[in-house]
């Protein structure tokens, strides 16, 4: 396990460092330069990846299901809609804060959005009995409509701000992108993924322990509903702190925990380092392909992690790995 | 001891599942519920443990009222197994085990929880499973991880919901066998069971429920047994031979 660690942060370690040496214009170390805009670009890329990964991996446990993850069930997209709801009603009528600080938006959106899914899936108008069975149907379709329902009101906030010419920095914000990052952004989103994942730490164990069920895992001890608050609330700032940075990352939050669980064992301990690391990896060499490939133009890192993310994510149904999470994985 | 006094469940449609049911059940013994589908005896031995909130009445373990202990004070008194035992994730059959120890290492287990989880595989039969993956085991064996997680809780009371659906014949047996020998540790055991010829021999007591009540509690011997069995299956029993038993449809 160990190894496998060292093996992916070893390939982390060559990608930050390719990363920060190459520019629009092919190989290029100035010392200012780096310090200036790629290294805090790079380290950004890097945080909201492997918070976006760290959070996949903790809502897969809360959701007792490996396909529930912060793209899927609508947490992104609700951490979106809440921080373009806020730019729209600032821009527009002056109310609220200034998006200053965007990571209060995004939290709050996100933590409503995940309760909203937690809400539909667990709802049951008998009250009583086991659930399961549909509970995979629900996930989707609950999330699916959450989703379609947060992106038109995203997309509503975004239409009246370019009616006044002011949605551009929206509209990129939404679709994710690393561009013109500071060391403010930086600094904000490494503090904000240490602190949260020093606390699912804590609550690893738990997290396993969760997979039996909630009446089981009620049985043997657990106080279920104060861990679900918990989480929900580590998970709802990671996803807030790194959509407020760098915008959405759909599919990171997906693709990288899947990857680590496939890899390694499912104890949530070794998960978190793996699919974080992985998650900066897929988020630092996408945002790498985001500004090379179109040079000077920088590309949308969101588009780039969708593009490849999206075939794999249905890859992942058919090959029968996602349903269910996958019976019998060793 | 649990004592359950006067409890009723009902649906938030108001569907009565539990009508004013009351019970004491004493340690050391091993008591069987049994009642037709759908008659309240999940919904009975879940409401036992805490895992729901009746609508009236009351219930104590060892004294202790359920409804103001927290889960982990309730683990430390009860281990409920039970009927369904899906898990997402690949973990090992040693992980679950151990998670019946939670009450004593909270997720961080010591080398005498380690020993504990063995000792409790080895009762099953199941050491040889230890390494394996959960969600890779037949239903039987899964079964059998659960009751392992639960004897190795190490706790006075356990209560199964029909622990025998998917064993075998003779993994039934040693089961039956085996809460016996807890039994005369002093521990109480509640099992519902749909295997009536298993029930009346292994039984200490036995209680009866039907569409929501217990009408009938007391000993298997207890010649008026029969004919309540009888009467709340709609069955024919014909004892023969001491302890020979053939049900038919009536």
């Amino acid at each position: 396990m160990v190894r496998l660690l060292l093996k992916y942060f070893l390939l982390l370690c060559i990608l930050i460092v390719v990363g920060s040496v190459i520019g629009p214009t092919g190989f290029n170390v100035d010392l200012d330069l780096l310090t200036t805009i790629r290294l805090p670009r790079v380290t950004t890329a890097l945080f909201a990846g492997a918070a976006t990964a760290a959070a996949g991996t903790l809502s897969q446990s809360l959701f007792r299901n490996s396909l529930a993850t912060p793209s899927i069930i609508g947490t992104e997209a609700g951490a979106s809609f809440s921080l373009a709801l806020a730019t729209m009603l600032a821009a527009q009528y002056g109310i609220g804060l200034e998006v200053g600080n965007p990571i209060f938006y995004t939290s709050i959106g996100a933590a409503l959005a995940t309760m909203l899914s937690l809400g539909i899936m667990r709802f049951r108008p008998e009250g009583l009995g086991s659930s399961s069975g549909d509970s995979m149907a629900r996930l989707l379709l609950g999330g699916f409509a959450l989703n379609a329902m947060f992106a038109a009101g995203s997309a509503f906030c975004l239409s009246i701000l370019m009616e006044n010419g002011a949605g551009m920095s929206l509209y990129h914000w939404l679709m994710g992108s690393f561009s013109a990052r500071t060391w403010d952004h930086a600094l904000g989103i490494t503090g904000a993924y240490f602190v949260c994942v020093a606390l699912a730490f804590r609550l690893a164990p738990t997290l396993d322990a969760l997979s039996l069920g909630d009446e089981a895992s009620r049985s043997i001890g657990i106080d279920v509903a104060r861990i679900r608050w918990q989480v929900l609330l580590i998970t709802s700032i990671l996803i807030g702190s790194s959509l407020s940075c760098g915008g959405a990352l759909p599919f990171v939050g997906l693709i990288a925990p899947h990857f680590a669980r496939l890899l390694s064992k499912p104890h949530v301990k070794i998960l978190l380092p793996l699919a974080s690391i992985i998650g900066a990896i897929l988020a630092v060499s996408a945002d790498l392909v985001a500004r090379t490939l179109r040079a000077p133009i920088d590309m949308d890192v969101g588009l780039l992690t969708t593009l490849i993310g999206a075939p794999y994510f249905i890859w992942l149904l058919i090959s029968n790995n996602g349903w269910a999470g996958g019976k019998s994985r060793d | 001891m649990i004592e359950i006094k006067n409890i009723s469940i009902e649906t938030p449609r108001r569907i009565k599942i539990l009508h004013e049911t009351s019970m004491q059940l004493a340690n050391g013994q091993l008591h069987v519920v049994i009642g037709p589908n759908g008659s309240g005896k999940t919904t009975l031995l879940k409401t036992m443990v805490g895992l729901l909130q009746p609508t009236q009445g009351r219930i104590f373990c060892d004294t202790l009222p359920i409804k103001s202990l927290t889960p982990k004070a309730i683990a430390s008194h009860m281990s409920y197994v039970g009927s369904e035992h899906s898990n997402p994730f690949s973990y090992t059959v040693e992980d679950i085990i151990l998670w019946g120890r939670w009450h004593h290492h909270q997720g961080h287990p010591t080398y005498k929880d380690r020993v504990a989880a063995k000792n409790a595989a080895q009762s099953l039969g199941i050491e040889h499973l230890f390494a394996r993956t959960f969600n890779t085991l037949s239903l039987g064996e899964q079964k059998k991880t659960h009751l392992a997680k639960s004897l190795s809780s190490d706790v006075q009371h356990y209560v199964w919901d029909e622990p025998l659906a998917p064993l075998d014949i003779r993994a039934s047996l040693e089961l039956m066998v085996l809460a016996r020998s807890l039994v005369r540790t002093g521990r109480l055991i509640v099992v519902s069971l749909h295997d009536i010829p298993l029930a009346l021999r292994y039984a200490d007591s036995l209680s009866i429920l039907e569409n929501g009540k217990i009408t009938w509690q007391g000993i298997p011997s207890d010649p008026s047994c029969l004919l309540a069995i009888q009467k709340v299956f709609g069955v024919t029993i014909n004892e023969r031979q001491g302890s020979q038993i053939n049900i038919t449809q009536t």
